[in-house]
């Protein structure tokens, strides 16, 4: 029995030695791995829309138009200035001596071909809603290329400094190989860029590696500091939080709220909480669709925004950097307003304004919801207090689309993320403009977005977003809840810093000295 | 026999048919394929037109009708949201699971074995007691927190172990052993089982009566016999392994395809779906069948039933 106890011993003291750890991303190497769930198919944000791949372009690729993610300005990129020639001409002086990852060098045909490209409907570009504003392109010198707009579009620079209008080069679109079916096997398609960083090596759904670009002009991103960057999709939570802790991973997001107090107390490790440009918000039932119900009622409407108390829910729930938000958009976007009125948290006014609508006794609605149900549960609590009983509906959101579209429910809980776009058009636009599942379908607000839609000059413009926005809270058939915040898990060595698209950006990251 | 073949075989092949049926059914009612293939960000017209383009207004047993023309043909269709023929898919990510599936069964033998063998030979005392818990605990744990148990002692606390990727030999240890302890109990009480029953046969006691050691006697005569349903059942198990590596391989961040089939009811990728429950059916249908097969040789009573 001794012997076997040494032996024992002997093999767990050798574990160790014959077991090598893997390679430790970090500061020692000047290397970044970051990890999400989420899987890259194909590296181009053309074909594959996820946040991740959307964040890998723009390190591998510059746009015309760079918005400081600090001032949210526009500030020249590839361009080194626009102008407005009409409400439907846009053009640009392009950046010279600017060189792509393969040593040619960037001009206007590279602009013109691109953006063919992405308005070729054969180019399958997902989500084409994204770049049909957009006309055609024309070259006009070299170094010059116009815009010529089918209509006005006044939001056009925030979509030009967007992931989807990158500017690969010219020659990526040449000789690409054919799908089965015949057409043109854009997966295939070769990654030339002009930015920060060049995508090293890329393994569908697993793992996509930038290297540092040590040519990179002098513009407005700076000069990248770390040297590779690994995106690693891992889809287990608890894994993913392992690896932070042994620093194999030094980047992850989303954290499970039970963990970020034990994270945060972690050596090595520290948790960022940041703003996220999602917000959350309520439809109801304005025009009654689903059968005889309370919330028809414009009082019902205003009980309901009266009894939430937002600022709890954001802070206690959803976290330190969540806001309450009054109007339907996020408040950094342009054109977003909180000029409007406001429905602050009172729950006695809520019971006054049911019991005058003819329900003292109280109501039961039915909710829909489909994301965070904690959320849900909170919004149901509050208005529990004000009388106001719910029976949640939880759906997968294709379920609850149905449910709105067929205009059966009474209200839902839904969110959007405007797509990481910084203008109130990606919002209240594309909610309240009448889609089948919008169950505002106010033609008052309609027209007064469309205006805003088409509207150059800027004041007019603003103007006609908060004419919109104020129908909106009048209305009270979209009652804005609260920004959504995001975690990041850390390596402590790391700066970092978050924006409120949700894209990280690692060309701005470094390691503290 | 050639009756039981052909019966076992025209059962496996309506089990067959019966679960490609009722995939190809459930996928669709599961959520609406146009919208999870259109994206989140999609207008409702975009999501009409992904609904007209790839069929998916068509009857269901129309799309089925179709889709089993394929397969037949051998062609398993085309994953629209991949972008990649699904036989090229399921066929880079095999490996993997099949590595992953025989390290496990490969651990569970050698844990089981050796556990139930040792319980037989000391029956009813505390030795067997103790090999049985052992065991049970493997079926009692569920898989996922066995390997977040694992990541915890073995990665985080020692760090012997790397705990995601599918890189290295490394990488395979903690997800097989995580997957193969959950077969261990049932392979452990089939070895201990068929061990009581041998060592109380009449040969052992011959060959204990001519002075054979009892080790001996144990290991070389007892086990072989006591080992025919084992192998049986290890077949089925590994079947079963293909399966269960779907959680595990998702905790270990690997490759294989059980993590595709998780990422497939994610994404709504009706294709790959279906092409994986078709091919893990017919895994496993095989090696019930050749394990049905297996014991209709060996015992003659089964095969009049």
């Amino acid at each position: 029995m001794k012997s076997f106890k040494k032996v024992a011993l002997a093999g767990a003291a050798l574990m160790p030695l014959c077991l090598s750890t893997p390679a430790v991303a970090g500061p020692d190497d000047n290397a970044l791995i970051w990890s999400t769930d989420r899987e890259i198919s194909v590296p181009f944000v053309w074909w594959d829309t996820v946040t991740e791949m959307g964040a890998m372009m723009y390190h591998i690729y510059d746009t015309l138009v760079y918005r400081n993610p600090e001032t949210m300005e526009y500030e020249p990129l590839l361009a080194t200035s626009w102008e407005w020639i009409d409400d439907t001409t846009l053009e640009f002086k392009l950046r010279e001596g600017v060189k792509y990852h393969d040593g040619s060098d960037f001009t206007a045909d590279d602009v013109v071909k691109s953006y063919s490209m992405l308005l070729d409907p054969a180019t399958g570009v997902r989500n084409a809603s994204f770049v049909s504003w957009m006309g055609a392109v024309e070259k006009i010198d070299d170094y010059t290329v116009r815009l010529n707009l089918e209509k006005p579009f006044p939001a056009a620079l925030e979509f030009l400094a967007g992931t989807r209008m990158a500017v690969p080069a010219a020659e990526v679109w040449d000789d690409l190989p054919k799908k089965p079916d015949g057409t043109t096997d854009f997966s295939q398609m070769p990654s030339i860029g002009t930015g920060p960083y060049k995508l090293a090596s890329f393994t569908p759904g697993e793992e996509a590696v930038l290297t540092r670009n040590p040519a990179y002009f002098e513009g407005p991103k700076g000069q990248p500091e770390i040297e590779t960057i690994t995106f690693r999709t891992i889809p287990d939570q608890e894994t993913r939080v392992a690896e932070l802790m042994v620093g194999g991973l030094d980047w992850i997001t989303d954290l499970p709220s039970d963990m970020i107090a034990q994270l945060g107390a972690m050596p090595g490790v520290k948790v960022i909480n940041g703003p996220d440009m999602r917000i959350a918000y309520l439809v109801l039932d304005r025009l009654g669709k689903s059968g005889d119900t309370p919330v028809a009622d414009v009082r019902v409407r205003k009980a309901i925004a009266h009894a939430i108390d937002r600022e709890a829910i954001a802070k206690q729930i959803v976290g330190p950097a969540a806001e309450v938000v009054n109007a339907a958009c996020y408040p950094t976007q342009v054109g977003c307003t909180d000029d409007i009125p406001h429905y602050d948290y009172d729950p006695e006014k809520a019971k006054a304004l049911l019991a005058e609508a003819g329900y003292p006794e109280g109501i039961t609605v039915e909710m829909g919801a489909y994301r965070e149900r904690p959320h849900s549960e909170a919004i149901m609590g509050y208005l529990a207090q004000a009388g106001i009983d719910t029976k949640l509906t939880y759906l997968q959101w294709s379920g609850l689309r149905e449910r709105l579209t067929a205009g059966d429910i009474d209200m839902a809980v839904r969110t959007w993320a405007s797509s990481g776009l910084n203008d109130i058009s990606a919002i209240a636009s594309v909610q309240l403009s009448g889609a089948p599942d919008d169950i505002c379908q106010s033609p008052e607000i309609q027209a007064a977005l469309a205006k805003g839609d088409t509207t150059v000059d800027p004041e007019a413009r603003k103007a006609a977003y908060k004419e919109a926005l104020t129908m909106v809270a009048e209305e009270v058939c979209w009652i804005p809840l609260f920004s959504y915040s995001k975690t990041y898990g850390v390596n402590e060595a790391l700066e970092f810093f978050p924006t409120a698209d949700g894209f990280p950006l690692f060309y701005l990251a470094k390691w503290a000295e | 026999m050639l009756a039981f073949a052909l019966k076992r075989l025209g059962l496996t092949l309506l089990v067959l048919v019966s679960v490609s049926i009722i995939t190809f059914s459930l996928v669709r009612l599961a959520g609406d394929p146009a919208i999870a293939l259109a994206g989140p960000e999609a207008t409702s017209e975009e999501v009409e037109a992904v609904r007209a383009a790839y069929g998916f207004d068509r009857p269901l047993p129309a799309q089925y009708a179709t889709w089993l023309g394929d397969v037949l043909k051998g062609d398993l269709g085309f994953s629209n949201i991949l972008q990649r023929p699904v036989l090229e898919v399921v066929m880079e990510r095999l490996p993997v699971t099949a590595k992953l599936a025989g390290l496990s069964v490969l651990f569970a033998l050698i844990v089981a074995i050796p556990l139930g063998v040792v319980a037989a030979a000391k029956r009813n005392t505390i030795v067997d007691r103790l090999a049985l818990s052992i065991a049970v605990v493997g079926q009692a744990l569920p898989n996922f927190f066995f390997a977040l148990v694992l990541i915890l002692v073995l990665g985080v606390g020692l760090r012997w172990l790397p705990i995601s990727g599918d890189k290295t030999f490394l990488h395979y240890i903690m997800p097989a052993i995580a997957l193969g302890y959950f077969a261990t109990p049932a392979i452990m009480r089939l070895t201990r089982a068929g061990m009581i029953e041998v060592l109380d046969s009449d040969y052992i006691r011959t060959a204990r009566a001519m002075g054979l050691p009892r080790s001996r006697v144990v290991m070389k005569h007892a086990l072989r016999n006591a080992l025919i349903p084992v192998v049986s059942l290890t077949a089925v198990q590994l079947g079963f392994m293909l399966s269960g590596s779907i959680i595990v391989e998702s905790v270990f961040s690997m490759n294989g395809i059980g993590r595709l089939g998780w990422q497939s009811i994610q994404r709504t990728d009706l294709e790959v779906m279906q092409a994986l429950v078709l091919i893990i059916s017919v895994i496993y249908l095989a090696l019930n069948y050749m394990a049905d097969l297996l014991n209709g040789l060996l015992d003659p009573r089964l095969r009049v039933q």
